[in-house]
């Protein structure tokens, strides 16, 4: 069939698909739902920001008025207290708490993500960052239910929309046979199934994509340069995915004789694909590429805490071995100072260091397990949409590794930079305070993320390919 | 009648290869995850067991050291599961089962699977065989529902048996009872697997509990069943075709099983917020610090303990105390620290109240929601059974900081920090041991959820037997 009478094929299936109220009205609802999930999406980022803004002003304003302090104790204006002097290291940087953020990526409107507490949000003093951490206040029953984000509506409930458009593409006229009329209008079966469910892809394109661009949009902050590598990812995957469930609903009404068989055909295939192959992919992932046994690392992590603190005196002479200059100026110290300062400072320091090697061996497991997972989503389109937008929203534990790499780097730096006063109970001088590390990170590249996706966004454009090719066939040997 | 009609139907759905083969899958599926769940209980009760063993004896072996530093150290302890987790992990995922106690505060649990683990999260986050169970359990019943009447409409069936005169009322009723006896056919064997599993799971004390809780989730998820049979039967009483009706059967599914509760989740969280950790600690430190309904902040608390200190031992200054001022202090600061712990505590239980309410309310709409519960209730898995794990330990929690609080009074004088104590005194803390609740105190706990599903159920049939009154070729 010639481009025009194709694209004439088109306008009339167009119009035939506008003018039946009962396709308006799944759209409607499918763009009230996508945009309620954008707009909270584009809240949920505005909030991180917020917070993540309010955290690190409030640290940095912490670190300002303990300068302002020391120039008001150096101008005489302050009387010194024992335990308010910021002339002393150990006081002011063992109270210092950095809050360190890493901003929303650029599609954080999309998904929630796995996890959903703390904004991104790492705040750390001189003491290790492998101690206890409190656990999550939110309530699980309510984490449980899930969230009801743009990923979870594109990859879930897009494909049930999708059925229910095109369930009985052909299977409709079968029933009503006026198929043999259609057949000898001197248009082809395939290109009338292919021009309706062109129309479906076009209208369930444009208002998905196009929700989801304008809330990626809103909340871009006017960066629309760094935004749109993602975003044309996303959308070429969210097209894949939809091309996918069409060209299976062409092919199951290629043969079905009821629309009543070809809904329940597709329907067991939305299981398969959509229930099932997660559930063994999670099945799979849990069995063998399953995460660090993290219980064990605390035990670990209490076991090196104890033996430290039994050969206390070891560490602290180990501490001031490895550095001469850590060796302490002046006499008498108290019993909080002698504490913080020779004995628990050092051990932080020492578990840091010996607790490293098992931290990363828990965090490559983890870019494993995420790797395992983007490839066991190319057996599952909608498995494969989640995973893509959660990779492109920044939830990859790559990129959250990458971030925790800058803050332990960074610690390290703030550490270094005091530790000698600080062992050596050397005051502070207003120096110090004005040249003490300051955070700086740049966030991964989009290739990053880019690469991250190109497995299950593959996944995606083969399903889509094949499911096509097939339909293709199966539709030119149709019979009226 | 309504027997012989059941028996027919329930014989046609035998012939019939679609919902055997269906129904294969669905065992399939949900048998494999009650494996995986069973491999996930072992290995998480093994874990267990081991973590507290290993937690306790590193309290045991701390080397000498100050209490205070002892009881920051502190325990894990972690919550036993009863042996329905293997069918029913409920919470787990997202709530851990692990806590650390230690001087300072009540501390919420941790390690939570979904935290860390993708494969927790992959997919709809359904991977219990009872979450498959209600998911597509309630999906099989929506479309055997929804297909059954129309059918018989369309192929012209329905119009021979009214026209004989057969009660439309007593042939939908068989109808029903006879789809029903066919899913419960094709579910029965897995359940009693199931329940054989559990049985052997459970330890002896155990046994007669998981079988009450196993009965009771049997018939919870039952009632969810049968509602949505109901429900997809009056749908295709009412619907002009078997095309409309699983249209709408599968409307109804996505509203109910996949939509139902995220929405109600985000209500709940959106007009009952819940402070994150940062902001929790942060409302513990203020009204630590300055106090809350006229009552002092900590400051002036210490100034009045020093004073009461000094008349108290008739001494002159706190240096002079025959005991050691700083215990008594740590005794006051955990004290008063408990209380506001136990405010914010109360606040954030409060909370989630308004969220369960809220989470009911909308269970009103959608059943999966009351069915979700009502089934975690069972397996011992909702959060009322994680609070009252985590009373338990909280109270251990406070008795382990007196005992260590109390070494510091008793082993100082005057004003004097530093002290060392040692095996002996560790040793004063005895294991951590709790007793989980049993199945009357589960089904007290739920049965808000329980009242719905029945609601739900009664309601669904008297739709039903409505819409069948009305019944025409």
């Amino acid at each position: 069939m010639s481009a025009p009478t194709f694209s004439r094929l088109l306008a009339q299936e167009w119009r035939l698909f506008a003018a039946n109220r009962a396709n308006l009205v799944i759209l409607a609802v499918l763009a009230l739902l996508l945009g309620f999930a954008v707009v909270n999406g584009v809240r949920r980022v505005a909030d991180t920001r917020l917070a993540q803004r309010e955290a690190v002003t409030s640290s940095n304003e912490g670190w300002t008025k303990a300068r302002a302090a020391f120039v008001e104790l150096a101008d005489g204006r302050r009387e010194k207290q024992e335990f308010e002097d910021p002339s002393r290291a150990d006081l002011v940087v063992l109270r210092d708490r950095n809050a360190i953020a890493m901003a929303p990526a650029p599609l954080a409107v999309l998904s929630v993500g796995p996890s959903r507490e703390g904004h991104d949000l790492i705040a750390f003093g001189l003491g290790s960052r492998h101690r206890a951490t409190p656990g999550s206040r939110e309530n699980p029953a309510i984490r449980l239910d899930g969230p009801l984000d743009p990923a979870f509506i594109v990859a879930w409930l897009v494909p049930l929309v999708l059925l229910v458009l095109a369930y009985d593409v052909l299977s409709r006229d079968r029933e009503q046979q006026i198929t043999p009329m259609l057949a000898a209008q001197g248009r082809t079966l395939r290109s009338i199934v292919v021009a309706r469910l062109t129309v479906c892809f076009i209208a369930v394109f444009l208002i998905t994509g196009g929700v989801g661009a304008a809330g990626v949009l809103a909340s871009s902050e006017g960066q629309m340069a760094r935004v749109m590598p993602d975003l044309i990812t996303w959308l070429v995957a969210l097209a894949a995915c939809i091309a996918f469930w069409l060209a299976l609903a062409g092919w199951v009404n290629a043969g079905a004789r009821s629309s009543a068989t070809a809904g329940v055909s597709l329907l067991g295939l939305w299981v398969a694909s959509a229930v099932l192959v997660p559930v063994i992919a999670s099945q799979v992932l849990s069995r063998d590429a399953a995460t660090s046994d993290r219980l064990e690392s605390v035990l670990g992590r209490r076991a090196l805490d104890s033996d430290l603190t039994e050969r206390a005196a070891e560490v602290t002479t180990t501490y001031y071995a490895e550095d001469a200059r850590r060796r302490p100026q002046r006499g008498e110290f108290s019993e909080y100072e002698r504490y913080f300062v020779e004995n628990y400072y050092p051990r932080q320091v020492m578990i840091d260091r010996l607790f490293a090697p098992v931290a990363q061996h828990v965090e490559q497991r983890r870019a494993r397990q995420a790797q395992r997972q983007r490839l066991a989503s190319m057996a599952s389109p909608s498995l494969a949409l989640k995973v893509v937008t959660d990779d492109l929203a920044g939830y990859a534990p790559e990129r959250r590794q990458r971030f925790e790499a800058a803050a332990t780097r960074f610690q390290s730096q703030w550490r270094t930079f005091f530790d000698v006063k600080f062992a050596a109970r050397i005051p502070l001088a207003l120096d110090d305070y004005d040249h003490a590390p300051r955070f700086t990170y740049r966030d991964e590249d989009g290739g990053d993320r880019l690469r991250r996706a190109l497995l299950p966004l593959s996944g995606l454009l083969l399903a889509s390919l094949v499911a096509a090719a097939v339909a293709f066939a199966r539709l030119r040997r149709a019979r009226p | 009648m309504i027997a012989v009609i059941a028996r027919r139907e329930l014989l046609l759905q035998a012939r019939e290869g679609r919902l055997l083969v269906t129904a294969l899958l669905a065992v399939v599926l949900i048998g494999a995850a009650v494996m995986a769940g069973w491999r996930d209980h072992a290995r998480g009760e093994r874990e267990r067991v081991l973590f507290a063993e290993r937690s306790y004896e590193q309290w045991l072996a701390q080397p000498p050291k100050h209490p205070h530093r002892a009881a920051s150290f502190g325990l894990y302890v972690a919550k036993p599961e009863s042996p329905l987790a293997i069918f029913e992990s409920g919470l787990r995922p997202h709530a851990g089962r692990v806590l650390w106690l230690e001087a300072h505060s009540q501390t919420a649990f941790s390690h939570a699977p979904a935290d860390d683990d993708l494969a927790a999260s992959t997919g709809l986050g359904e991977r219990s065989g009872a979450a498959l169970l209600q998911l597509l359990g309630a999906l099989l019943a929506l479309v055997l529902g929804a297909l059954s009447v129309a059918r018989e409409r369309e192929t012209g069936v329905l119009r021979q048996l009214l026209a004989q005169r057969v009660s439309p009322s007593r042939w939908v009723a068989g109808k029903y009872v006879g789809l029903a006896a066919a899913i419960g056919a094709a579910l029965t064997p897995l359940a009693a697997v199931v329940l054989v599993a559990l049985l052997v799971v459970a330890v002896p004390g155990q046994r007669v509990d998981t079988l009450l809780r196993s009965v009771a989730a049997l018939a919870g998820n039952g009632a969810y069943l049968l509602a949505m049979l109901a429900l997809g039967m009056t749908l295709s009483i009412v619907a002009r075709s078997s095309r409309a009706a699983l249209i709408a059967g599968l409307t109804l599914w996505v509203t109910i099983g996949l939509l139902g509760p995220r929405v109600a989740a985000h209500l709940a969280s959106s007009l009952a917020p819940t402070p994150d950790s940062a902001a929790y600690e942060a409302a513990i430190g203020s009204e630590f610090a300055s106090g809350f309904d006229d009552e002092p902040g900590w400051d002036a608390r210490l100034i009045a303990l020093e004073r009461e200190a000094v008349t108290r031992y008739r001494v002159a200054n706190l240096d002079d105390l025959p005991v050691g001022f700083s215990g008594l202090r740590m005794h006051a600061m955990s004290e008063w620290s408990d209380r506001v712990s136990d405010r914010q505590y109360a606040k954030l239980q409060d909370t989630y109240s308004r969220q369960e309410r809220i989470r009911m309310a909308s269970s009103l709409l959608s059943p999966a929601i009351a069915a979700r519960a009502f089934s975690h209730g069972m397996a011992g898995m909702d959060w009322a059974h994680y609070r009252h794990f985590a009373d338990a330990a909280e109270a251990y929690r406070r008795d382990f900081n007196v005992l260590m609080n109390e070494l510091i009074v008793q082993r100082t004088r005057g004003q004097a920090w530093e002290m060392s104590a040692d095996w002996a005194d560790w040793a004063r803390v005895p294991r951590f041991s709790y007793a989980p609740p049993n199945v009357a105190w589960a089904l007290r706990q739920a049965w808000t959820p329980a009242a719905i599903l029945a609601l739900w159920l009664a309601t669904s049939w008297a739709l039903l037997a409505f819409s069948a009154r009305r019944l025409r070729p």
